[in-house]
């Protein structure tokens, strides 16, 4: 919980008087200290590495988002044990790409990313970011909602009852946990996001077709590159590994824990471990899906309740059960990350305390919009007849387009010599990073394209 | 984890002092964007602006 606010000097530096979310953060900041500078033990080195984990799991592993999981499972129901499976690889690099520079961005500067934006560019280009990614960031949130009913249905809860206890408390975390404790707490929600990785090792997968599939085997895209199929999955992947909230996220994260510039390695080591854990479930639930979905009639379509049915009936009963709680998982944490994005982003956008260390009374501008975005979110996907799946799949487009502009808010700032001095980035980051940000306009373009012709 | 007041207060002020708590982060100042940055920020509103009536078209005519 929050500590008391300290309005007299403090006693430990006796003639200063710390403001409370300062004075919370040099708690953690000497803990770091006293493990970095204490005995080189192996435990020591262990604790020390345990805390500063943090804002790269968070992120990776909120990425892994119940949206994520349906379009995974979408994937290898259509496609199978082929081309999926090592691309996920591939978006592990892009997203160790866009998300180390944020680290870089949050440490150097010590400033959130709708702050930098906000006074470095100007409001109108900052109130634009701003509402591309509260924009983004509520109908994300239904989809983790979708993900929380749906997981619901497969336990006979009923939605009205899970849907409001969910929002309630990604609220509660939000608003009356320190930063320490709603990271730690956060950290351990995330970790269960890797039960997709048992659930798949037990099921008994075709190993063979896995390794083949990492050398070119079974690679089959029916109807070919262009296929408005193919074309809809490979943005949706895309759009669940890279996505506006999280570079506002972990930035924020990075400038809340009170990483500095000598805590970059640290970052980078932190992003690493959520990178590979993203993969790893990407992979494995496409490969559950691909073997066990994928070639059944009718599997292009079908939703994620008929596919935990099916894996059910093909796989055992333990497997549906255990699935239902890792999407049940996967839309609380991303609830969590995301309402924690938008709190931030609007904090550092109006200049306001926005820190997860002040006390609600004293910084009730910083938390509202989180609460408010939770309260829509949650609402609508509530609404009794509304087409979830159809609507978690326009949310992954929306929340994709709005990519390439943050993209680019990014990379200015990331060579802009006079904030991050010599932790600009390099000729081959920038390159790369070009070359990702006219990808995703390619492919959202044509995603675009393909749904239009679909629809028509 | 131990709370501030349990920390040695030289402790305390020195790591202050090493990491720059108390001081003022250094000013922002404000960079107007240039004119290909603007143009390129503009034709990506209108590319948004046309993608999400795409996307409202479809999922009005899924839900129709």
């Amino acid at each position: 919980m929050k500590a008391p606010l300290q309005t007299q000097p403090s006693s430990v530096t006796d003639t200063v008087a710390l403001p409370e979310d300062v004075s919370l953060r040099l708690a953690d900041r000497l803990h770091v200290h006293a493990l970095r500078h204490g005995r080189a033990t192996l435990w020591n080195r262990l604790l020390l590495g345990l805390t500063l984990i943090g804002p790269g799991i968070l992120v990776m592993l909120g990425d892994n988002d119940a949206g994520g999981v349906v379009t995974y499972m979408q994937t290898g129901a259509r496609y199978g044990i082929g081309l999926f499976v090592p691309l996920m690889i591939l978006l592990g690099f892009v997203a160790y790409l866009v998300q180390e520079m944020t680290i870089r961005l949050g440490a150097v500067t010590r400033r959130g990313h709708a702050e930098l934006i906000w006074k470095r560019y100007g409001p109108f280009w900052g109130a634009f970011s701003l509402f591309d990614l509260v924009a983004a960031n509520v109908l994300t949130l239904m989809t983790e909602f979708i993900g929380i009913r749906v997981a619901s249905a497969v336990f006979g809860w009923p939605y009205g009852l899970t849907i409001p206890l969910g929002a309630l408390f990604v609220v509660l975390c939000l608003v009356y946990l320190r930063y320490w404790t709603w990271e730690r707490i956060s950290l351990l929600i995330a970790a269960f996001n890797l039960v997709f990785i048992p659930i798949t090792l037990f099921s008994h997968p075709d190993w063979s077709a896995i390794a083949h599939s990492l050398v070119g085997g079974g690679w089959i895209l029916t109807g070919g590159l262009l296929a408005p199929a193919f074309l809809i999955l490979l943005s949706a992947n895309i759009g669940t590994t890279i996505a506006p909230w999280q570079l506002f996220f972990q930035q924020s994260c990075v400038v809340d824990k009170g990483l500095l510039e000598k805590d970059i390695n640290a970052g980078r080591r932190d992003l690493m471990i959520g990178v590979v854990g993203m993969v790893l479930v990407a992979m494995a639930l496409i490969i559950l899906s691909g073997q066990y979905i994928h070639g059944q009639a009718g599997a292009d379509h079908f939703s994620i309740g008929t596919m935990i049915h099916l894996l059910k009936i093909r796989v055992g009963p333990w497997v549906a059960s255990l699935f239902a709680l890792g999407l049940l998982e996967a839309g609380l944490i991303a609830s969590i990350v995301i309402t924690a994005s938008t709190s931030w982003a609007f904090g550092e956008a109006f200049d306001i305390p926005r820190s997860l260390n002040a006390r609600p009374q004293q910084a009730w501008g910083f938390y509202a919009p989180g609460i408010v975005s939770v309260i829509i979110a949650a609402g609508v996907v509530m609404l009794h007849g509304i087409p979830l799946g159809f609507l978690n799949l326009t949310v992954q487009v929306v929340a994709t387009i709005f990519m390439p502009a943050a993209l680019l808010f990014l990379l200015m700032l990331l060579n802009d010599r006079e904030l991050m001095g010599d932790e600009v980035n390099g000729p081959v980051r920038n390159t790369l990073s070009i070359g990702l940000m006219a990808l995703l306009i390619l492919c959202n373009a044509l995603y675009g394209l393909a749904s239009f012709h679909v629809l028509l | 984890m131990k709370e501030l007041d349990e920390y040695d207060p030289q402790q305390i002020r020195t790591l202050l002092e090493q990491e720059h708590w108390l001081d003022p982060l250094p000013p922002v100042r404000r960079v107007p964007l240039t004119g290909w940055q603007r143009a390129v920020f503009w034709g990506l509103r209108i590319y948004i602006l046309i993608m999400i009536v795409v996307v409202a078209w479809g999922f009005s005519r899924s839900v129709g």
